[in-house]
């Protein structure tokens, strides 16, 4: 496993992949910073960390994987390894490490942002949403951005596997991204009565980015953050889980 | 090294390998011919655990199964396409799966491959590509090498290049299993040749003995060679069709000579025929394709 992580990171470091998706993601912090202000709630949420995150890792996630069977690459990895399930980890690894570095790059690029963009004002220690310092609570929204990375990353595996097609699975992810917390909202709201089910709906999980750093979210969601932080990880190991005996089935 | 014992593979419901056994020793260069489709590379890949199959396959006695591949330790491959990551660099391609590096600076050398081994793979031409394929399958001092179609690209100097590192290898112990529609290529190189049709074995021979088959066939012509296909099938002699006449067997034509004088059918030439190794893999496979022919009708 720790060759097979080592390999993976050495692969990672040289593609070009990473060095854009990185640069995509500072310019989308950019242009969210010029485009809304640095208001509270948008240094707060890091710039829309949580929406853009989300997008580069479900590009990145899917090409990781996808470029082995187009390069022919994944016939010797398989046939060098005994475990695929250690092929699997390693990768999944890898680009959820790439989602902690983003979010370091995150707190640097909103640091900074702020500094360019309003200076002095609004210090970093000052309350919002009542409970929290502004710090705080930028934190806690990259802590839940980094959870929804998991179950971004697992849920891209799972797709690839299954469409077989890098193409539609980024398509997916965009939708997700874009449109799955409203989607999620209509389906809890077509059945009022089965809310308490309807609720725990994959796309539902989107509000774990947002929730544990402001509690008006929660009342979108309808979950605790207890509850939403355990479900997006089952959701995630439940995807792991497809996804792995699919790519263990799928013919090299 | 290498022993391959009664496989079956199959891929869905359909059979593709049909009860294939094999040895490769040490040192020897063992080539895996067939037609398209034959099940050569579905054998290759199966060897190196890609593929569910029954029956057995041990490298160094140690059996391999599609989820135990540590035996495959000692094993270099190229299979289909070379598998390179086009962002890196040659040098970091082999550097992925290499344990000494002295060894990978020797094949680079060895291959010809300095002036462009630090620039990326994905500016590389195709005999370029194949190269580093080879390479990365002869890393790390193997017990044994797989080759599928490895002149694939290559320019002559290139493919009298690999032909002696292969040789060089075999004479140092490394087996080698190598699949080339360049038979010509592949003669020059193998001590033994396995010939696959339709997943079924048809022969597996050293080289010595496979070449006397060239001297074994006559050529033979006749006023009437309709009758002469009825005549020869209805006594079940051996026989393939060529443009203008048969092929058969040397030891049959006595028999032959015999059954067309008694159907007073006049011979217009029997004349022995000195095969080529191609040819005799045509002959071969068309009469297994005679003998399937004649069971269907059957």
């Amino acid at each position: 496993m720790k060759k097979r992580l080592a390999e993976e990171i050495f692969k990672f470091r040289h593609q070009p992949v990473a060095l854009y998706g990185t640069l995509a993601f500072v310019i989308l912090l950019i242009y969210t910073g010029l485009n809304e202000g640095a208001t509270p709630q948008m240094l707060a949420l890091g710039f829309g960390t949580n929406q853009w995150l989300a997008l580069v890792l479900f590009a990145l996630s899917s090409s990781i994987f996808a470029m082995e069977y187009q390069h022919g690459t994944i016939l010797m990895l398989v046939y060098k390894s005994s475990s695929r399930l250690s092929l699997y980890l390693a990768k999944f690894l890898v680009v959820f490490l790439y989602s902690v570095l983003l979010a370091g790059v995150s707190l640097v690029v909103t640091f900074g942002l702020k500094i360019i963009l309003i200076g002095g004002k609004y210090s970093w220690v000052m309350p919002i949403n009542g409970h929290q310092s502004l710090l705080t609570a930028l934190l806690l929204n990259l802590a839940g951005t980094l959870i929804y990375g998991l179950f971004i990353i697992s849920l891209a595996f799972m797709l690839l596997m299954l469409v077989k097609l890098n193409v539609a699975v980024v398509g997916i992810g965009f939708a997700i991204g874009f449109i799955g917390t409203s989607l999620s909202r209509a389906f809890i709201g077509a059945f009022p009565q089965l809310s308490g089910i309807a609720k725990w709906n994959p796309l539902n999980m989107i509000f774990v980015s947002q929730q544990l750093a402001d509690p008006k979210y929660a009342r979108l969601s309808l979950l605790s953050n207890s509850q939403i932080i355990l479900a997006t990880i089952l959701y995630a190991l439940l995807f792991m889980v497809i996804g792995f005996n699919l790519f263990k089935r799928r013919r090299v | 090294m290498l022993t391959v014992k009664q496989i079956d593979v199959y891929i869905g419901r359909k059979q593709i390998i049909k009860q294939v056994s094999f040895q490769v020793k040490p040192g020897e260069i063992v080539g895996l011919v067939g037609p398209n489709g034959a099940g050569k590379t579905t054998i290759m890949k199966t060897i190196l655990g890609l593929t569910k199959f029954n029956g057995k396959i041990t490298v160094n006695q140690q059996a391999i199964t599609e989820n135990h591949h540590a035996p495959l330790a000692k094993v270099g491959a190229l299979i289909e396409h070379p598998a390179i990551y086009p962002f890196l660099t040659g040098l970091q391609n082999l550097q992925l799966y290499s344990q000494d590096p002295t060894d990978m600076r020797q094949l680079v050398t060895l291959l010809q491959m300095d002036a462009y081994i630090n620039t990326k793979a994905k500016g590389y031409s195709l005999g370029m590509k194949q190269k580093l394929g080879i390479a990365i399958a002869l890393l790390n001092q193997p017990d044994l090498v797989i080759l599928d179609e490895p002149m694939n690209g290559l320019d002559v100097e290139a493919t009298i290049s690999i032909r002696k590192i292969i040789k060089q290898y075999a004479e140092r112990g490394t087996a080698f299993l190598i699949s080339s529609h360049v038979l010509s290529e592949l003669q020059k190189v193998m001590t033994q040749v396995i010939l696959i049709n339709h997943g079924s074995m048809i022969v597996n021979q050293n080289v010595a003995a496979f070449n006397q088959r060239a001297q074994k066939q006559y050529q033979l012509n006749t006023v009437a060679n309709a009758a002469t296909t009825k005549l020869l099938q209805a006594h079940q002699l051996t026989f393939s069709k060529t443009k203008t006449g048969f092929l058969v067997p040397r030891e049959e034509i006595f028999a032959i000579q015999d059954l067309l004088a008694a159907q007073q059918i006049h011979l217009k030439m029997l004349a022995p025929v000195q095969l080529n190794f191609e040819q005799i893999i045509v002959d071969l496979l068309e009469r297994q394709r005679g003998r399937e022919h004649e069971k269907t009708l059957s």
